[in-house]
């Protein structure tokens, strides 16, 4: 792709367009880290404050679309080295319609959330910061630029806190120390990885990626890819972190989903997804999904034992990226689109509705959206789970389990959907209405465009007629591998079951009874991730290891080598002291034995005065003859 | 260009000077902050320039200092100490702004600290093995003044301890130096004539005759080892620090294994190429061991400081591991480590002389909920502490995704023995921000940042992001010289 543009062609409006949508992206940054120092300046623009800081960066992917959802791109430039060195980081950016469909669709929901809401200025500010990480991620060409997106995001989990130091007491200590450690974490897992890996000459331009499968086998690229998808599990994985959400909390639900979860899980989605073209298909992708699986299956079991209904919303919504992820490595490029793109736009729709006192309208709300995640027939998701479950004969264990899990998943989102949440925010306003029509749209455009296409039905193969109404879509479209009857059936069966699952089983209980019915499984649930954060066992263990070694230390240190110095001179000293004693023999009582003879001598030649003018006489004659024979 | 670099080393003892010519406090102090600024000015117009004309001929400055013995002054900066340089000197003046108001002794501390900046700057830019043990030696008597002076209580034992170790290091390394300037006829200390030379040679102790690499490379890297200071000779060090505050315990650190593993780079690579590279297991090892033991010895840390001292060691570590890797961009990740753990420490010693000025104590459990209060403050510190781990947007990003890379070519099982010291210290180090700034506000000691203390952290923050965002003129200026040592390296031996 970038060697497509060379000399000065990158100066075409396309990339003129790209500029703009890094300098806005830039000036949304730069405004919303001046309002964390002055927020009050900002005080009576509360509700539209989103918006006015993200206006100008939503004018290029609006621009993007009336220009026809052509491909923006520039070439690759190098960050860290020259670009010709082997090793060599760079960064790249380009706009298509993931890109697209990311930045519109959390731009109108999170806008949305701050005009219902009225949030305070400072968490709108990382808001913004967060959003703006997101779109550098999606807007992402290489690995680097999607690490310096989510380091902003990473940064954006600060002001929350600062946000709560306007009060004297805060709740909201525990979840930003387990969030931010697990993004940290995650954040080394990535380096080490993406450094190992490109250390190999591999550069991590997305638009240049071959398969792993083909990518050499040495010890150094096994550890290096182990370690780069260890890390975007990491960080897709909110129930890592799930312990603290068993702490009350004061803060707003719709910022702590986003800032602290959302934001990083739906990155490294963006990120795996871009690099599709390395692990789809190969041992590396069958590893991430049945991580993914695993994990997927944690965070059910730690989700159902939470009792709180705004903490289980936000383990569940937060867990959807995870979900993506299971299923992910084994679509084709079309379906991969179309289930990133139609599962954010879906979760944006729960992410305004699903923390609301129960209306019958929201509720209807809440389902359509929830539909939409699962692959519901007409929502651009189908064709992916479609896809998916029609490999059943080839997968069997892999497809089995999946279903297994995301029947499980989908029981305790629909649960979740009936039960609601508990915010009392009013949902019915006007911009909550547009950005759920914005998700309705995008979500159904296949649908709308007269054909199927998106929607998923099976044996239909004429989905890039229907793209050809909906660029956006063309821009992905190589091939379309459509999907069985029985693949439809299961991704719909799963639907089903879960629906009853979710409405039937323990009907008349509260959200979740088992926390109540199971103490020690509540307790289990709490600790099953805690532990890889270090809880008390761990904590007290290292901290003492590191006092023995302290104390051995101080031991060396303190003890034993003054020890060793003091008794190396104590015994120079005694040998100094007997050589002196023996040395004394010979010199000391008047002049010793050694020089007793000549003391004598002087003693004599001292005896009197006349002996010493007579010598003083004789030194004179000698000097005077000396003169005279000469 | 070439008179930058005397103004670079000697505008703060000159600024040192004029405190004892016009000891009135407001002239003293005001002239210390500008001899230091002028130093750092300097440095930033070598950075500039050598940045400009990347891959000529860097900057030297040389004259016959001791003619009959051939001893040269002869000072230089190139791509391998530009960065320590850089960052000392900038760091520097902060730490004069930092004791603008200390209540008695003022004069005396900027003086020595300015002396302190000469010497450590001077011992980074040698060119000649004399004029660098001159300066090595001079680095620890500073300190030792300004530890008797300011320190706490015990601060005596911790001061003649450190100037005990130093002395025997310093010792150690004239005794490497002399045999090294010895076995070459004619005799001389400079650097670039003793390149390629030293190979081979045999020199006779005791009358026995044994390999002068050898012996001369190990009498130094034990001078340099003990004084950096590297575990296990880390004694002193943490001693020293404990006893004395932040901006003292800065300094000591500043002179410390930044400095030590830049000089030990110059030497090992361009004068022991053979020597460096058939060791260099020894020096991932060595590495190694700093990272567990300063990571295991971090969790136990109770006092501001010795977190200081400890993630010294870790990082020292990481640097030594980038120089074992002998690959040219572990060498960088190595540079760049200094760099970037540098800005994190300063930001870090400020943030701690701060919280001391308000509560009177480096107790890590006798703070709480300090980030209702100053959270400038608080997120400065994040931010020092997110670069030195790696966290990308900051400088640590670049350099620890270099030191990786290097890392992998050495071998990957040195990275997951890396990656977990990085979870485990991250971890400690987000479990100290939650209990000195998170939680509830317990008192109001903690008045809102003055414009001075905001000045300390705002331009260090600044450049970590900056650099973490515009990683290319420095790391290019890095590796070109780095890659011309190891080049010449291999070719000399």
């Amino acid at each position: 792709m970038s060697e497509s543009l060379s000399g000065l062609d990158w100066l075409s409006s396309s990339s003129v367009l790209l500029s703009v949508w890094m300098l806005a992206l830039l000036l949304a940054l730069t405004g919303a880290v001046i309002l964390c120092f002055v927020p009050k300046s900002a005080e009576k623009i509360r509700r539209g404050l989103f918006f006015a800081l993200v206006i100008p960066a939503i004018l290029v992917p609006l621009a993007y679309a009336i220009r026809g959802f052509h491909l923006l791109d520039r070439p690759t430039v190098h960050w860290v080295f020259q670009k010709t060195a082997i090793d060599g980081l760079r960064l790249g950016i380009f706009f298509d319609p993931v890109s697209f469909v990311l930045s519109v669709g959390f731009a109108f929901t999170l806008g949305a959330i701050v005009f219902r809401n009225r949030t305070p200025v400072r968490l709108t500010s990382s808001l913004v910061i967060s959003w703006v990480g997101l779109c550098l991620v999606a807007s992402s060409k290489t690995l680097w630029v999607a690490a310096i997106g989510l380091g902003i995001q990473t940064a954006a989990r600060q002001l929350p806190i600062l946000a709560g130091t306007e009060s004297e007491t805060t709740t909201d200590d525990g979840l930003w120390m387990a969030t931010t450690k697990r993004a940290w974490i995650s954040l080394f897992f990535i380096l080490a990885g993406g450094a190992g890996i490109a250390s190999q000459g591999i550069h991590l331009d997305f638009s240049q990626l071959n398969s792993f499968g083909e990518a050499t086998s040495s010890l150094s690229f096994l550890v290096s890819a182990a370690l780069f998808g260890a890390g975007f599990i990491c960080l897709l994985a909110p129930a890592f972190s799930a312990h603290a959400l068993h702490a009350e909390s004061q803060s707003t639900f719709e910022e702590d989903q986003f800032i602290f979860e959302s934001a990083s899980s739906w990155s490294a989605v963006i990120v795996l997804y871009r690099m599709l073209p390395a692990i789809a298909e190969t041992s590396w992708g069958l590893a991430l999904s049945i991580s993914a699986t695993v994990l997927l299956l944690f965070s059910v079991l730690t989700g159902v034992f939470l009792e709180s209904k705004r903490r289980s919303i936000h383990l569940w919504l937060a867990s959807i990226p995870l979900m993506l992820t299971t299923i992910l490595p084994f679509l084709h490029a079309q379906q991969a689109f179309l289930w990133l793109t139609g599962s954010a736009l879906a979760f944006s729709g729960l992410f305004l509705t699903l923390d609301h006192e129960r209306k019958t309208l929201e509720k209807v709300i809440a389902t359509f959206f929830f539909l939409g995640i699962f692959g519901f027939f007409g929502w651009s998701t189908s064709s992916g789970v479609t896809e998916f479950f029609s490999r059943i004969e080839s997968l069997p264990l892999l497809c089995g389990s999946v279903f297994f899990v995301w029947l499980l998943f989908a029981a305790v989102g629909f649960r979740l959907v009936l039960r609601g949440g508990e915010s009392s925010a009013r949902s019915h306003l006007v911009p909550s209405w547009i950005a759920l029509g914005v998700m309705a749209l995008l979500g159904f455009g296949p649908l709308l465009s007269g054909r199927w296409s998106g929607g998923g039905l099976p044996e239909k193969v004429d989905f890039l007629d229907g793209a050809e109404e909906w660029p956006w879509i063309l821009g992905v479209s190589t091939e379309n591998s459509g999907g069985s009857w029985l693949g439809f059936g299961l991704g719909h069966g799963i639907l089903i079951l879960a629906i009853l699952v979710g409405t039937f089983v323990a009907a008349k209980a509260g959200l979740f009874p088992f926390a109540e019915k199971y103490p020690k499984g509540k307790k289990a649930a709490q600790r099953m991730f805690g532990f890889a954060w270090f809880p008390e066992i761990s904590a007290t263990a290292i901290v003492r290891t590191g006092s023995l070694l302290a104390v051995f230390s101080d031991l060396v240190w303190e003890k034993y080598i003054p020890k060793t110095v003091r008794a190396l001179f104590h015994g120079l000293k005694r040998a100094g002291d007997k050589a002196e004693s023996w040395v004394d023999g010979l010199t000391s009582e008047n002049y010793g034995k050694l020089f007793s003879a000549p003391s004598k001598l002087v003693q004599w030649l001292h005896g009197g005065n006349v002996r010493l003018y007579a010598w003083f006489t004789l030194v004179w004659v000698l000097i005077f003859s000396v003169y005279l024979t000469r | 260009m070439r008179a930058l670099i005397p103004l670079l080393v000697f505008a703060p003892a000159i600024g040192a000077l004029l405190q004892a010519v016009n000891p009135r406090p407001l002239f003293a102090r005001t002239a210390a902050l500008i001899m230091s600024v002028a130093s750092s000015i300097a440095a930033i117009l070598l950075f500039i320039n050598i940045g400009a004309h990347l891959g000529d001929e860097t900057p030297h400055f040389v004259v016959s200092w001791i003619h009959s013995y051939s001893v040269h002054f002869a000072l230089g900066v190139d791509g391998l100490n530009l960065l320590p340089t850089l960052v000392i000197a900038i760091i520097f003046p902060f730490l004069i702004v930092s004791e603008w108001d200390r209540q008695f002794g003022r004069r005396g501390i900027h003086a020595l600290l300015l002396v302190s900046q000469t010497a450590i700057l001077g011992a980074l830019c040698s060119l000649d093995l004399f004029l660098l043990l001159f300066f090595f030696s001079m680095i620890p008597l500073p300190l030792y003044l300004m530890a008797s002076i300011w320190g706490d209580e015990g601060r005596e034992v911790s001061a003649f301890r450190m100037i005990s170790v130093s002395l025997v290091a310093s010792a150690s390394v004239f005794f490497g130096v002399l045999l090294i300037y010895h076995a070459i006829d004619p005799h001389t200390f400079l650097i670039e004539e003793l390149r390629g030379k030293l190979a081979g040679k045999t020199t006779e102790i005791f009358g026995l005759s044994v390999g002068l690499p050898q012996i001369a490379f190990s009498l130094i890297t034990f001078g340099l080892a003990l004084r950096a200071p590297i575990w296990p000779f880390h004694g002193w060090f943490r001693k020293l620090v404990l006893k004395v505050p932040t901006t003292i315990g800065l300094a000591a650190l500043l002179g410390g294994f930044p400095v030590i593993l830049t000089v030990f780079t110059r030497i090992g690579f361009e004068l022991f190429p053979e020597t460096m590279t058939n060791h260099l297991d020894v020096w991932v090892t060595a590495g190694i061991a700093n990272l567990v033991f300063g990571c295991l010895s971090l969790l136990q840390e109770k006092d501001m400081r010795g977190v200081m001292v400890s993630l010294s060691t870790v990082l020292a570590g990481f640097s030594l591991i980038g120089i074992g890797t002998g690959h040219p961009t572990g060498l960088v990740g190595s540079q760049f480590i200094l760099f970037s753990s540098m800005l994190s420490f300063a930001i870090f010693g400020f943030a701690s002389e701060i919280l001391r000025y308000r509560a009177r104590t480096y107790e890590i459990a006798s703070y709480r909920g300090v980030l209702r209060a100053l959270p400038d403050l608080g997120s400065a510190t994040l931010l020092g502490m997110a670069s030195a781990f790696g966290v990308p947007g900051t400088a640590g990003f670049i350099a620890f995704a270099l030191l990786l890379m290097g890392m992998f070519n050495y071998h990957p099982g040195i990275v997951v023995t890396a990656l977990f010291t990085m979870i485990v210290v991250s971890a400690f180090l987000i479990q100290i921000f939650r209990q000195v700034f998170l939680g509830d506000k317990t008192d109001d000691r903690y008045a809102k940042l003055g414009a001075r203390e905001k000045l300390l952290l705002y331009p260090l923050v600044a450049l970590i992001l900056a650099v973490g965002f515009f990683p290319s003129p420095f790391v290019d200026i890095v590796r070109v010289t780095i890659v011309k040592i190891l080049s010449v390296g291999s070719a000399g031996a």
